[in-house]
């Protein structure tokens, strides 16, 4: 589903992402964690195309992201820890716009924002300029705007924070739900018990570059996966 | 405790020259003094020009002996200005300040803190008045004969004409606060609205003003009769302000009464209104009343740049311009159709058409939604770069909103020329093409200097629409355009016949557009792309 072959990012000279080579199959759930600055969000934004790269590659389904941007976008959704979304819209005008850019019919539309709507308790605020929205809702709304078009892909940034309890208890029910029909999903999160718990698989970055990755039974041995996390940084800092 | 919130208001007063509002950093330097110097600069203009104007009224007010009068117009449109700038001080500093909740948590007495902000809205009407009443004062000081007595009064006139309109600024703050938390989804129309009727209000002023000013000089003892027996209190400020010592004691009256008013209501109101939330009915989505409609990703793209324009005011006034001055363009040339053709008369044979679409032009080129429209994508840009939206496509929405809110106008406003102008079909057709093409050459130009100069990274709308670089270059631009086709024009005149020099500048402006947009849809989408 998403290869990431050998990718390099570098920043005024800085290597982001040092030769980061990853494969998310469709049907896992990857977890990427790693300290501030270690190149998650780097490595996600260049798999949805918002960020150029400087080597390797990445596939989206077998479609290079460099050669054919626009037909990787279209199986994939990408929601970013921070969701600057259109102040001055409402919550249901953003999402028609999402679902016209990904040529969603109406009544499908209608169906699935109703029913994720419901899920995440946001319809009675879809009415709702966007600016009025708290953080929380607005990550909501990111969230129902990703699952409008029902992607096969979902690159998710940090998708919990700010999400009170209920939701990010949906959120876990539709992310696992989405990879047993066969999707896949690859995010960051600082949250060590959830990717433990909800993750197939997960890799750790430091300063750019992988460190570990694998199975989560692989990665944490009989650790936990904080203990396992905490020990890699303490060697890197040695080393 | 004072002293420290003193210190904050005065810093909150005084930001918009410390700070960018571009970058949102602090001015340092020669940045810092380059701000305060162009602020200056600005405030010499507007006063030197108030002055020239006092002064044209001064000398023979001052001569007749009608310095009340005098004093009674400058009060009046003093206090205008301080109540109109006022009003917008006090809604943002007494009823919508940011830090309404910080203070409440902080072990500040909610009167103290009334007092300082209602300090604040009083150093701002100051501030609005002297503008007004200091040039005023100058010219008076100079042209009349003996300026002594009210010498005196400028001062106390000033402090006093400040309280009242400190009083009046906090009513009319509280009207605006308590309207916009109704009104918040008609906002965008509602600023629209309000600009034209300023528009319409300077135009009208300017006219009344020039009439005014010349029946005022001829007819100075019967204005002064006419203001003591219909408008006592405005002849009562001119008095006041002239010096005379009764009516400056009723001035006083007046102004402390209104402020000690204004301080017993907000006294008692002010901690409820500092803890209130807008009280906006909160609108219900329901599919089945509105079931949703799918669009094509062009309608959802321009959809999207519409909404935008809706929700910012200084995008939607700014932007509008041109197109607001074309609307009213066209009745207004239906209305006068008489006086047009009696100037058209005067005018050389066969130039008609090419100076009418000269100046229609003139008003497209105040359009100017393009430039700001790349920059206003600011930090939503990572939604467009993650949905499956070409460059060219994102920019090509930029471009349908400046056509499509710029070429009705320009096309009405043309018509209506050309009914008053009755040309040839030929010279008709040209007409209408040379205004379509230079709207269309005036939003690409803007758009390709918008995506060069982009700047991504505003802490405020209102920097990205009227500071940036973009909007302000696409105005030079597109003057020098018009310059260069009027050069264009007369240089073509005489070897092509007007007509004929017309339809080269049409050619002209459509090798530019081909020009502009082939640029955009290729290093213009990559330079977007990238940003």
């Amino acid at each position: 589903m998403l290869n990431i072959q050998h990718l390099t990012k570098t920043y005024a000279g800085r290597r982001a992402v040092d030769d980061l080579s990853l494969h998310i199959r469709p049907g896992e759930l990857y977890g990427f964690i790693g300290h501030n600055g270690a190149g998650k969000t780097t490595t996600l934004k260049s798999c949805c195309g918002i960020l150029p790269f400087d080597g390797g590659d990445i596939l989206v389904d077998g479609v290079s992201v460099r050669a054919d941007p626009l037909a990787c976008k279209r199986k994939l959704a990408y929601i970013p820890d921070n969701p600057d979304l259109y102040e001055y819209m409402t919550g249901i005008q953003y999402l028609d716009f999402i679902a016209d850019i990904f040529e969603v019919g109406a009544d499908e539309r209608a169906k699935r924002i109703r029913r994720w709507a419901d899920a995440f308790e946001l319809t009675g605020d879809l009415a709702q300029p966007v600016s009025a929205y708290s953080h929380g809702m607005k990550q909501k709304l990111a969230i129902l705007s990703a699952l409008v078009h029902a992607p096969r892909l979902l690159l998710m940034d940090e998708p919990f924070v700010g999400l009170d309890p209920k939701a990010a208890h949906q959120l876990k029910t539709v992310m696992r739900q989405l990879c047993d029909e066969g999707g896949a999903i690859f995010f960051s999160t600082h949250v060590l018990e959830v990717a433990e718990k909800l993750c197939d698989k997960v890799a750790i970055l430091r300063g750019g570059k992988l460190v570990r990755a694998g199975s989560m039974d692989e990665v944490r041995g009989d650790d936990s996966l904080e203990e396992v996390f905490l020990e890699l940084e303490q060697e890197g800092e040695h080393a | 405790m004072l002293k420290a919130l003193l210190k904050k208001q005065l810093l909150e007063m005084t930001a918009f020259l410390r700070r960018s509002s571009v970058t949102g950093r602090s001015r340092s330097g020669w940045r810092l003094a380059a701000a305060g110097a162009l602020a200056a600069a600005l405030l010499l203009l507007v006063m030197g020009s108030v002055g020239v104007l006092a002064a044209l009224l001064c000398a023979p007010l001052a001569a007749a002996g009608l310095e009340p009068l005098y004093f009674a117009l400058l009060g009046a449109q003093a206090l205008a200005v301080g109540v109109m700038g006022g009003g917008f001080a006090a809604y943002g500093t007494l009823y919508c300040p940011r830090d309404n909740e910080l203070l409440l948590a902080l072990p500040i007495p909610p009167g103290l803190l009334l007092a300082v902000r209602m300090g604040a809205v009083w150093l701002w009407g100051a501030g609005y008045l002297a503008v007004i009443l200091v040039p005023g004062y100058i010219a008076y000081f100079l042209l009349a004969a003996q300026p002594g007595p009210t010498a005196l009064a400028m001062l106390p006139v000033t402090v006093l004409l400040a309280c009242l309109t400190l009083a009046a600024s906090c009513l009319a703050g509280w009207a605006a606060a308590a309207l916009s938390g109704r009104l918040a989804r008609y906002k965008a129309a509602l600023s629209l609205l309000y600009a034209a009727l300023l528009l319409g209000l300077a135009v009208g002023l300017n006219l009344l003003m020039q009439r005014g000013l010349t029946w005022l000089l001829t007819h100075m003892e019967e204005a002064a009769a006419g203001l003591r027996a219909d408008a006592g209190a405005l002849w009562l400020l001119g008095c006041a302000a002239a010096g005379q010592p009764a009516a400056l004691a009723a001035l006083a009256a007046v102004s402390l009464g209104a402020l000690a008013l204004a301080w017993l209501w907000l006294r008692r109101s002010y901690p409820r209104l500092l803890a209130a939330r807008p009280a906006a009915p909160k609108a219900a989505w329901d599919a089945a009343k509105r079931p949703p409609r799918r669009r094509s990703l062009r309608r959802a793209l321009l959809g999207r740049e519409l909404r935008r324009l809706a929700g910012c005011t200084s995008y939607m006034v700014n932007g509008m311009l041109g197109s607001l001055c074309l609307a009213a363009a066209a009745p207004a040339l239906v209305w006068q159709a008489g006086a047009a053709r009696g100037l058209l008369a005067r005018l050389p044979a066969g130039t008609a058409p090419a100076l009418g679409a000269a100046a229609l032009c003139s008003l497209v080129s105040m359009a100017l939604l393009t430039p700001p429209s790349v920059s206003l994508e600011g930090r939503t840009l990572w939604l467009l770069q993650s949905l499956p939206v070409t460059p060219w496509q994102a920019l090509r929405a930029k471009l349908d909103l400046h056509m499509v809110l710029v070429g009705p106008p320009a096309l009405a406003a043309a018509l209506a020329w050309l009914w008053v102008l009755a040309p040839r079909p030929a010279d008709a057709a040209l007409t209408l093409l040379a205004v379509g093409l230079y709207a269309l050459l005036c939003g690409a130009a803007g758009l390709v200097l918008g995506v060069c100069l982009a700047n991504l990274h505003w802490t405020n709308e209102a920097a990205a629409v009227k500071q940036g670089a973009a909007p302000v270059a696409a105005l030079f631009v597109n003057w020098a355009a018009l310059a260069v086709l009027c050069g264009l024009w007369l240089a073509a005149r005489r070897p092509l016949g007007e007509s004929g020099a017309l339809a080269l500048c049409c050619a002209a402006m459509a090798a530019g557009c081909a020009g502009a947009l082939g640029w955009l849809r290729r290093g213009g989408a990559k330079r977007f792309a990238r940003l």
